[in-house]
């Protein structure tokens, strides 16, 4: 349906903009115009107090906003009440109370009067934004001392979870299972058992119709969910660093931190690993089968960084998405989580 | 569902309402004030609310906006309607 500033005849049904919201009514006459509720204006605060079906004139409708008339398509043209109809429907709905602002306001009144069902596109399409709102939750937890490993689905989880060599591994890859659970249903309203899993060649979990990664480092574990490609790498400060014993990694900060040009921000090993943890989250969110960090370019997504101190141990984490710009950090503790703030790096 | 699940279910939504909201939410009790606290105006709440009965499953039929001022007014809203 089409809405055009055009002349009111008797029987359309009208609008106005206040904000970003629309008042309605039922066009009779310019003294007589059928509305649920008073327009959202605070000079008629105390009579929107107990609302009820009201005829006022088009100037206290109006409100000095331009009114729009409804142009119905040929279809909703067939549909609609002829104008006398209309006019009587709304007139005998004077003084009708029951006002709602979801489910029974001015549009879904006028609606009415004109197709003889309720209706509010305002409420659609608000619905159809909340559906659609893009989400990036991420979940940082710290693994506890007294952790006992229950069975967890899928089958291939478990036997994964179970074949970890270490029990620190099998801690992590346990734990962080069960915050992914608790992810899932908390931002995505989604139950773990109704969620098919693949363990992919590349080592990723992922799942049809759901986007989730997973991390954990030294004692704790990092879960991010979102309606769109999704990676993140959390890395316990301390552990990261006793990395560089390890030859290779040494020798990759050594080789990066040497290009001044290519890598100008690499400077301590802390750089580095906040590098690290960038290409790993990028790894992560793209369809790359093997990580190969010299081939994946930080800038080449849109990246978080943040370093938090949970019980005095430092951790940095990087994550990587489309909705990364709504991002969310929750701490995860005794079943439940919170929003907690960061320091953004 | 718990009391304060439900409530950080409903911080949840104030911050995807207004991503002002994060800092306020973080720290904010049920005592915090929809209006004067969260700045809500007739639009978000209209988002807030259509937000909590998709994200709980409810019906807000039988309750006027005017109902709530805190977040604990909601959350009681919401634990009713659960139960």
């Amino acid at each position: 349906m089409k809405w055009e500033p055009t002349l009111c005849k008797p029987g359309d049904m009208i609008r106005i903009r206040i904000g970003s919201v629309y008042h309605y009514g039922i066009f009779v006459s310019d003294d007589e115009v059928i509305q649920f509720g008073y327009p959202p204006q605070p000079q008629f605060k105390e009579k929107n107090i107990n609302i009820s079906v009201c005829a006022v004139d088009i100037d206290t409708f109006s409100c000095g906003q331009i009114v729009e008339t409804a142009v119905p398509d040929r279809k909703e043209k067939k549909q609609s009440f002829p104008p006398k109809k209309v006019i009587e429907l709304a007139r005998a709905s004077l003084g009708k109370t029951g006002y709602n602002i979801i489910h029974n306001n001015c549009e879904h009144f006028a609606y009415e009067c004109v197709f003889g069902e309720k209706k509010s596109t305002q409420e659609e399409e608000l619905r159809k934004k909340w559906r659609k709102r893009p989400i990036f939750d991420i979940y940082i937890a710290q693994i506890p001392q007294d952790i006992i490993i229950d069975d967890v689905y899928p089958p291939e989880r478990a036997e994964y979870i179970s074949n970890a060599g270490l029990d620190k591994v099998r801690h992590e890859r346990y734990y962080v299972w069960k915050l992914l659970e608790y992810a899932l249903n908390r931002s995505l309203s989604v139950n773990m058992e109704d969620i098919k899993f693949k363990h992919e060649k590349s080592g990723k979990w992922s799942a049809c119709g759901v986007n989730f990664s997973l991390s954990h480092s030294g004692g704790f574990v990092a879960c991010a969910v979102s309606n769109n490609e999704v990676g993140i790498d959390i890395e316990n400060e301390e552990e990261f660093l006793k990395k560089f014993d390890d030859k290779k990694i040494k020798a990759m900060y050594e080789r990066c931190a040497s290009k001044k040009e290519e890598f100008p921000s690499l400077i301590t090993p802390l750089d580095f690993m906040l590098m690290w943890t960038k290409k790993e989250s990028i790894f992560k969110a793209s369809s790359l089968k093997k990580f190969l960090p010299s081939k994946i370019y930080t800038n080449s997504y849109k990246t978080i960084s943040f370093r938090a101190d949970v019980d005095g141990v430092p951790i940095i984490a990087s994550a990587c998405g489309k909705a990364i710009n709504c991002a969310r950090i929750y701490f995860y503790e005794n079943s439940s989580a919170h929003i907690h703030s960061v320091q953004m790096l | 569902m718990k009391r304060t699940e439900i409530l950080e279910k409903l911080k949840d939504i104030l911050i995807s309402a207004d991503s002002k909201n994060m800092e306020l939410a973080e720290n904010c009790t049920e005592s915090a004030n929809l209006y004067t606290d969260f700045g809500l105006t007739s639009v978000n709440m209209l988002f807030m609310v259509i937000a909590i009965e998709e994200d709980f499953n409810i019906r807000f039929d039988d309750v006027s906006m005017d109902s709530f001022a805190t977040l604990g007014d909601v959350v009681s809203y919401i634990e009713g309607k659960l139960q």
